[in-house]
């Protein structure tokens, strides 16, 4: 069972991962280039009976469609809004935040600036993917 | 001769030159008093004409009363000088030596060209004026005289024949009266008036005279011209004056001209119009002065206004123009700010996302350099440890001023909400806030109870935090230090202070202290990126208030602000 990564930019999905190795924590992992993708993802799989992502991480600003709105149409559709979100952004937009919250994303983090700085969203991660 | 009664002789002298001289007017001669001094006076003639002439005829002159000799004496203005036939002097009275300063002695036998100017004996005037009298029965004029001592008189003299019983010319009477004091008066009137004219002339400013009582008005030709009441001038009745001004004004001026009253107002002006004949409308500018001439009159009650008038049309015109063009010039700065609003708001839009968007790599510069030590695992000597440590740190100071600028720009952005706000709650909060960061530090706050206004609360209190932790830093150096949160008046207005006993600073940079990123400190004596005080000064400014610092090197600093919590 894995963890999706909905993020627009390779460096950061390296970071990320650097992130969650640096804190021993190393799932499986699927990434979407936006929102859009995510959505395809998560739909193609729920059509053919697969299993969903435990968890899904997501980045707030990206092309086509953006975190804020994939939350919305995962919390429409049935069997994809049971899967927990974690917002993982650059935004301190509290705007930003409140939305996410409201949207129904269980977390939200901004992005570290080192890798230290991914011990609580890896331990976070870690309890929903339990 | 017994000389009448005084009183009975003045009045006796009064009828005669009421008679003789035009000026005279207003009291009629009695024909039976004027008869008696007509004898009396032939009498004193006939004695001093026969004296002289030695032409032993006794008898009295026809139409020259015999009285006169009184009027010689009783009369010193006039002087009384009696000629033969070839203007040869032969009587001259005390009046005349006095104004001409001739004696009797020295006169008597002159001709009377003597008393004439040069100028007058060379046109012929001292023969002249006696063959007018002789061809009138009298003449009178006003002349120049010559004195003993070459001074000129300006005389009004009056002179006749004297005739016999038969009609037959014996000599002249000349009666003279001194006037040049009166015509010096009247030159010097004649020129203050000739100045009014000309400065009214050049100025283009009539005048006018109001007599209350006549209900007339005598008006200059200019005041005329303005009042459209002809070209010259005149005096005209005040209805005819009231006639002329603008039906809707008409009711007020009339009510003005009521209304005056002495001694205030004084020097009242008013505005208003009149319409010309070629249909148009002169604005004139009136001013008026009110004064009491008869002080019979009831206190208060002027009985004459004086006043000037000054055509305004152009003046008001200019103004009604100029206020177009301030209203143009209104609308364009209003133009002007609204855009510069919307450019300063776009400004901040791109500061902001600037700023944003430069904190994505800043953080990977950061995040990457961390990841390299991380993953090498002490693989890294020293020196490379310390280059990747020095990128990082100036990642994270760079994140720290983009941080600020962000802070900065919310803090211009924020929509204000203003409410009742406790400044010594603030201070308070602020204050436990650095004792909780640093318990170790011997700080003691003084903080004034109640400081209430009203304001954005959040905005307030992170100005208060700033300048709390701006005195925190400051005392920083100092074994135990002193902060004091309090209210005083500056103007007739509350201003809020924060005094410290820290560094200080040097007064000559005090305006520099509230400029976003300077400083006062070498970053390594205190740290801090600058933008503390400048938060301070935009939170301020956005209430409307203004912030200001006193202090002096390592005498502590004092930080002021006013809130306009009115608007």
């Amino acid at each position: 069972m894995s963890l999706l990564i909905v993020e627009d930019d390779a460096d950061d999905v390296r970071l990320t991962l650097m992130g969650f190795r640096h804190h021993r924590f190393e799932p499986p992992v699927v990434v979407a280039k936006d929102g859009k993708d995510a959505l395809e993802i998560l739909l193609a799989d729920r059509e053919a009976g697969r299993a969903l992502p435990l968890t899904i991480l997501t980045d707030i600003k990206m092309p086509r469609m953006d975190g804020l709105e994939l939350l919305r149409r995962i919390k429409a559709e049935p069997r994809l809004k049971e899967v927990p979100v974690v917002v993982l952004t650059s935004s301190d937009h509290e705007d930003d935040r409140k939305e996410a919250l409201s949207l129904g994303a269980v977390r939200y983090y901004m992005k570290p600036s080192d890798l230290d700085g991914y011990a609580e969203i890896v331990s976070r991660l870690r309890e929903l993917m339990e | 001769m017994e000389p009448p009664a005084k009183n009975s002789r003045t009045r006796r002298l009064r009828s005669w030159f009421s008679s003789r001289f035009s000026r005279y007017s207003a009291v009629p001669a009695q024909p039976a008093e004027a008869q008696a001094a007509s004898r009396q006076l032939r009498g004193w003639f006939s004695s001093r004409l026969s004296d002289k002439s030695k032409s032993g005829h006794h008898r009295s002159f026809r139409g020259v009363p015999d009285f006169f000799r009184l009027a010689v004496e009783s009369l010193n203005e006039y002087a009384l000088i009696t000629m033969d036939k070839d203007r040869v002097i032969s009587s001259w009275s005390g009046p005349a030596a006095a104004m001409f300063g001739y004696s009797e002695a020295e006169i008597i036998g002159q001709n009377i060209t003597l008393l004439f100017t040069p100028e007058d004996v060379a046109k012929g005037i001292d023969k002249q004026e006696f063959v007018e009298a002789l061809e009138k029965g009298r003449q009178d004029d006003e002349r120049w005289h010559v004195c003993k001592d070459g001074r000129h008189l300006w005389c009004y003299g009056l002179s006749f024949p004297l005739k016999d019983e038969n009609d037959e010319v014996r000599g002249f009477v000349k009666l003279i009266r001194d006037d040049t004091t009166r015509k010096k008066k009247d030159e010097l009137l004649r020129d203050s008036e000739e100045r009014l004219r000309l400065a009214g002339d050049s100025t283009g400013l009539g005048t006018w005279d109001y007599d209350v009582a006549k209900k007339t008005m005598t008006i200059s030709k200019r005041a005329a011209e303005l009042f459209e009441l002809g070209d010259d001038s005149k005096s005209v009745p005040f209805a005819r004056f009231l006639g002329v001004i603008h039906p809707q004004d008409r009711p007020s001026i009339a009510e003005k001209f009521e209304r005056f009253q002495v001694p205030s107002p004084i020097d009242e002006d008013i505005e208003f119009r009149i319409p010309k004949r070629n249909g148009s409308v002169r604005w004139v500018l009136v001013k008026a002065r009110a004064f009491v001439d008869d002080p019979g009159r009831q206190l208060g009650e002027p009985d004459r206004l004086i006043g000037t008038v000054f055509d305004i049309t152009e003046r008001r015109r200019q103004r009604i123009e100029a206020e177009g063009v301030k209203d143009e010039l209104e609308s364009k700065v209003k133009d002007r700010t609204t855009r510069l609003i919307e450019v300063n708001k776009e400004l901040e839009t791109f500061a902001y996302s600037a700023s944003h968007d430069l904190r994505a790599p800043l953080r990977k510069i950061a995040a990457f350099s961390d990841a390299i030590i991380k993953s090498a695992g002490g693989k890294l000597n020293t020196e490379e440890e310390g280059y990747l440590d020095t990128i990082r740190d100036a990642a994270a100071k760079m994140q720290g001023l983009i941080d600020d600028q962000l802070k900065l720009a919310w803090v211009t952005r924020k929509p204000l909400v203003e409410a009742e706000c406790d400044l010594s709650d603030l201070a308070r909060e602020a204050a436990e806030e650095l004792k909780k960061a640093e318990p170790e530090r011997k700080v003691e706050f003084v903080i004034a109870a109640e400081a209430r206004t009203r304001g954005d609360r959040e905005l307030l209190a992170l100005a208060l935090r700033n300048l709390f932790g701006n005195a925190w830093k400051f005392t920083g150096k100092h074994p135990a230090a002193r902060i004091e949160f309090g209210v005083t008046t500056v103007g007739d207005r509350p201003a809020y202070f924060l005094r410290d006993d820290g560094a200080g600073f040097d007064m000559e940079f005090a305006n520099k202290l509230f400029g976003t990123f300077q400083r006062l400190h070498s970053e390594e004596e205190f740290p801090g990126t600058g933008v503390g005080l400048g938060l301070v000064e935009r939170i301020i400014r956005r209430h409307r208030g203004r912030a200001w610092a006193e202090g002096a090197v390592e005498k502590g600093a004092t930080f002021y602000f006013t809130l306009d919590t009115e608007a």
